[in-house]
């Protein structure tokens, strides 16, 4: 059932910071994950603040140091079919175009997709986990075959967007508007780990939103893909997905990125792999070693010790298809 | 003699439409109209439960949104909205939620299945045992695999199974599309894959060498028809099985391959059915039938037979179903039955119709009846067409206004059996750096008689190999074992195949054995039969792929990726 809520449309980005500073206040974008959550109980909604009418968070242009600015408005369809973004940033294409299904794309925006609250079906179902203020985890002694590797502390959520890795492997900075004016920060930096906040998977305060999404200019011959394994060819998050880049296409990398998805409570930047590539070739035994060295550390739970072989097995794709 | 331990996990129907109802009282009188495959075992059950004649309680279904066996029979929330509506004095309506259909209408119970089979050299089946348990639930049911090694489609002089039922504290078992015969198959046909492999045999021929020409089940009676041969060798050829089979193991990481499974479905249908047919005085025609449209087309196939007997325009036919208080008996509408069942009914109805009508126009054109043919609406004598009246030109059919027929579904002729057959091919490709599995063609050949309407045969056969597909690869409940809640009861977490997970490669390849003994239109049973075999020939396609024996449903990437770790350990 769906709770009783008020409407509020905003008119313009101080009129929905100031209504979002009202307990229970939230923000609806393209509402893919915000209905789900509401009708789920997930969190408390009193109100619900539309920002569809703020036209200047809409719409993909180019900055003038040369990068891009994605308005947070802007559907995954549209960036899944921009062609700047295809041809200079190819990874955040992919992963835009990997996500849920055509419907879902055509509705949800780039800023509610890194912004989206996580799947466990502990959090998401009718269990009182220690996410929703409960005093446990479920999953950890549960059905954790979709739970994280890596970085899980009390609680074991994967963050489930497939644009956020591709961001980090872009290097892209977040800008965030709220009542005292607005700060631009990297995007490695805007998500938090369980250790550090149990409540929530990012940074942004109650009367904050995100407003737009910056990548930096490209680099010349930066090769990037996306691979997303899920159980199920579309609407389904990812049981493990890789977010590769490599520059340049010869000769010994110089600039490797490897972040994954669906392993970790955030995108999981892993350096130990991209140090095993860098100053050698991109073949199958420096993409061995590459994903060798993803999967040191690694702490599955009783029924997700699949992700680390999976996890070999994407970044050793995924690398290949770059070389 | 091999020995090989099975499993499958809980599916749930999980209809597109969710289960509900409205109900309200007229006096002593209760009106239900509810999403249901069958209102007279409905109008019955509820009868009983509320200590009424069958005469005061009158249920409706014009339409429905999906059942697989779900809504087969009575379920709790009718009954509630007739004691609310009682109580209230209002109509009531009680529709589930999308949650409530995973929990309580109903599911396939998870099965674990230990075989054993011998078989000769020269491929002749020896023996099968299979010990066999179920979860059913809180209540009894009955849904278990042994019934499709019992109703065996090959020959074996030993056969032997046992089965245990357990009962849990969790959502009851009910009918899922060819209740216990999946799970049946998901053993019995990968061990006739080993078995083929032991011999050094073709798993097509190992097949073959064992198919009977009559029922053993059935003290060794005939089959009206068995088109199973047929399945199998016409199908082996439209797929390139011999081809596809011989070719090498491809190097790199995608391993391609092929497989094969075979089945009947062990349900004839039980009569009774009954048909009214009316032809008006203006040439159109009232058919009444009691069944429900599933949504396999039952309406167009009856209205086919009726304008087929009586040579009027299916458009001329207005059809009038499933309510207990204006149509006729029918039997639910599942187990593959309501064509096998009610399309004969249909016919004897038309033909008694025709008979009349034959009759009125052999008085005015003065001509035997014998010498008169039916087309286009209307009747001429068969060598002078010009001579012919419409219908609405005939005064007899005038003065009485409307012509009545009523059909009965005769019973089955003594001492056979009438049964559908079915053999799905499969190629599948497997990423064994993922584990991700990929059906990139499929194959199904089916004797299911004949074809009442290739469009609707199609859809059938479709829809089963993609819910084969779902049960083989991504279905499954998931009970929390700290709390024993569901998990995964909603649609995203419950993965039913997506548009992407069939193969835009799959072929529906009708087999028709023109059988004219086992019904009045030589129709066999289809719905079911196009779900049971499809997993195991993915299954076997995927052995054929891997080396890797997948025994355990449904084969996600991370169980495929934990076997192809462990094989890669052994070897």
């Amino acid at each position: 059932m769906l709770r009783q809520f008020s409407y509020k449309r905003a008119e313009s980005l101080t009129d929905a910071i100031g209504t979002l500073r009202q307990p229970g206040a939230r923000v609806l974008a393209g509402g893919t994950d915000l209905l789900g959550c509401v009708r789920d109980g997930v969190f408390d909604t009193r109100t619900v603040v539309s920002i569809n009418g703020l036209a200047q968070l809409r719409g993909i242009r180019r900055t003038p140091n040369g990068g891009l600015r994605i308005g947070a408005l802007t559907t995954l369809a549209e960036v899944a079919e921009n062609d700047t973004i295809r041809r200079d940033y190819a990874v955040l294409a992919e992963a835009a175009a990997s996500a849920a299904s055509p419907q879902l794309r055509n509705q949800g925006t780039i800023g509610g997709n890194i912004c989206q609250r996580p799947r466990c079906w502990y959090f998401r179902g009718n269990f009182h986990c220690l996410r929703k203020g409960g005093d446990m985890c479920y999953a950890v002694n549960g059905e954790n075959q979709y739970h994280c590797i890596f970085g899980g502390s009390g609680c074991f959520i994967v963050h489930p967007s497939d644009t956020a890795p591709a961001l980090v492997a872009l290097e892209a900075q977040v800008r965030i508007a709220g009542a005292h004016g607005s700060r631009t920060i990297p995007i490695e930096s805007f998500f938090v780990l369980p250790e550090k906040n149990l409540k929530q998977e990012n940074v942004l305060a109650n009367d904050e939103i995100v407003t737009e999404i910056l990548l930096p200019r490209p680099v010349a011959d930066l090769r990037s893909t996306y691979r997303k394994v899920r159980e199920r060819g579309a609407w389904d998050f990812a049981l493990v997905g890789v977010a590769a880049a490599a520059h340049p296409r010869t000769g010994p990398v110089s600039i490797a990125r490897i972040v994954l998805s669906g392993v970790a409570p955030i995108p999981w930047r892993s350096f130990p792999a991209e140090k095993a590539l860098e100053g050698r070739r991109l073949d199958a035994d420096s993409a061995r070693d590459a994903a060798a060295a993803a999967v040191q550390g690694a702490q599955p739970l009783e029924e997700n010790r699949y992700k680390v072989a999976l996890v070999r097995g994407v970044i050793e794709e995924a690398l290949l298809a770059l070389a | 003699m091999l020995e090989q331990t099975y499993r499958t996990s809980h599916e749930v129907h999980t209809t597109m439409e969710v289960h509900g109802c409205v109900g309200g009282w007229d006096g002593d009188k209760l009106t239900v109209w509810e999403s249901s495959q069958g209102v007279f075992p409905q109008q019955k059950d509820l009868a009983k439960a509320l200590g009424l004649p069958l005469s005061s309680v009158r249920v409706i279904g014009h339409y429905m949104g999906g059942g697989f066996g779900s809504k087969a029979e009575l379920s709790k929330h009718t009954i509630i909205a007739a004691l609310l509506a009682r109580k209230t004095a209002r109509p009531v309506k009680l529709f589930l939620t999308r949650e409530e259909t995973f929990l309580c209408v109903g599911n396939r119970p998870a099965n674990t299945m230990t075989l054993r089979a011998g078989v000769g050299k020269d491929g002749t089946l020896t023996a099968l045992h299979l010990v066999a348990r179920g979860t059913v639930g809180a209540y009894r049911e009955w849904a278990m695999p042994g019934m499709l090694v019992r109703f065996l489609y090959l020959l074996c002089p030993n056969v032997r199974t046992e089965e245990t039922e357990c009962y849990i504290n969790a959502g009851k078992a009910r009918s899922m599309r060819a209740p216990g015969f999946p799970q049946g198959a998901w053993a019995l046909e990968q061990m006739m894959d080993a078995l083929a492999e032991k011999i050094g045999m073709d798993p097509v021929d190992l097949r073959l060498k064992n198919i009977p020409t009559f029922s053993q089940r059935r003290g060794n009676q005939p089959y009206t028809s068995t088109g199973l041969k047929e399945c199998l060798v016409e199908g082996a050829r439209a797929f390139g099985w011999n081809q596809a089979r011989s070719l090498p193991r491809q190097e790199g990481p995608i391993a391609r391959g092929v497989g094969v499974a075979a089945c009947l479905w062990g349900w004839t249908g039980a009569p009774p059915a009954t048909a009214v047919v009316k032809l008006f005085a203006d040439g159109s025609v009232n058919l009444n039938i009691g069944c429900t449209d599933i949504g396999t087309g039952v309406k167009t196939v009856m209205a086919m037979v009726v304008a087929e007997e009586l040579g009027v325009a299916v458009e001329k036919i207005q059809i009038e179903n499933a309510d207990t208080a204006t149509t006729q008996y029918a039997q639910v509408t599942g187990g593959s039955q309501t064509v096998v069942l009610s399309a004969p009914a249909v016919r004897a109805a038309a033909l008694a119709v025709k008979h009349q009508l034959l009759e009125i126009a052999a008085a005015e054109l003065k001509r035997p009846a014998s010498e008169l043919l039916i087309k286009d609406g209307k009747v001429a004598p068969v060598n002078e067409p010009e001579k012919g009246k419409a219908f609405s030109d005939l005064q007899g059919l005038n003065q009485r206004q409307e012509l009545v027929g009523i059909g009965y579904r005769d019973p089955y002729p003594p001492g056979k059996v009438p049964l559908p057959f079915v053999a799905h091919f499969a190629e599948v490709e497997v990423n064994t750096r993922t584990g991700e599995v990929r059906v990139v063609r499929m194959l199904a050949a089916h004797d299911s008689g004949r074809v009442m309407n290739l469009l609707t045969y199609r859809n059938q056969v479709f829809g089963g190999v993609t819910m084969g597909i779902g049960f083989g690869l991504t279905e499954q409940r998931v009970l929390d074992r700290q709390t024993g809640k569901m998990v995964n009861a909603n649609w995203h977490d419950y993965k039913i195949p997506t548009a992407k997970d069939v193969p835009a490669d799959l072929t529906c390849l009708p087999i028709d054995p023109h059988d004219t003994e086992c019904n009045s239109v030589g129709a066999k049973g289809l719905g079911e039969p196009a779900t049971i075999p499809t997993a195991a020939a993915i299954a076997n396609a995927l052995y054929h792929a891997t080396g890797i024996r997948a025994t355990e449903s449904p084969i996600t990437p991370s169980r495929m990726l934990q076997l192809l770790t462990e094989h890669k350990g052994r070897s």
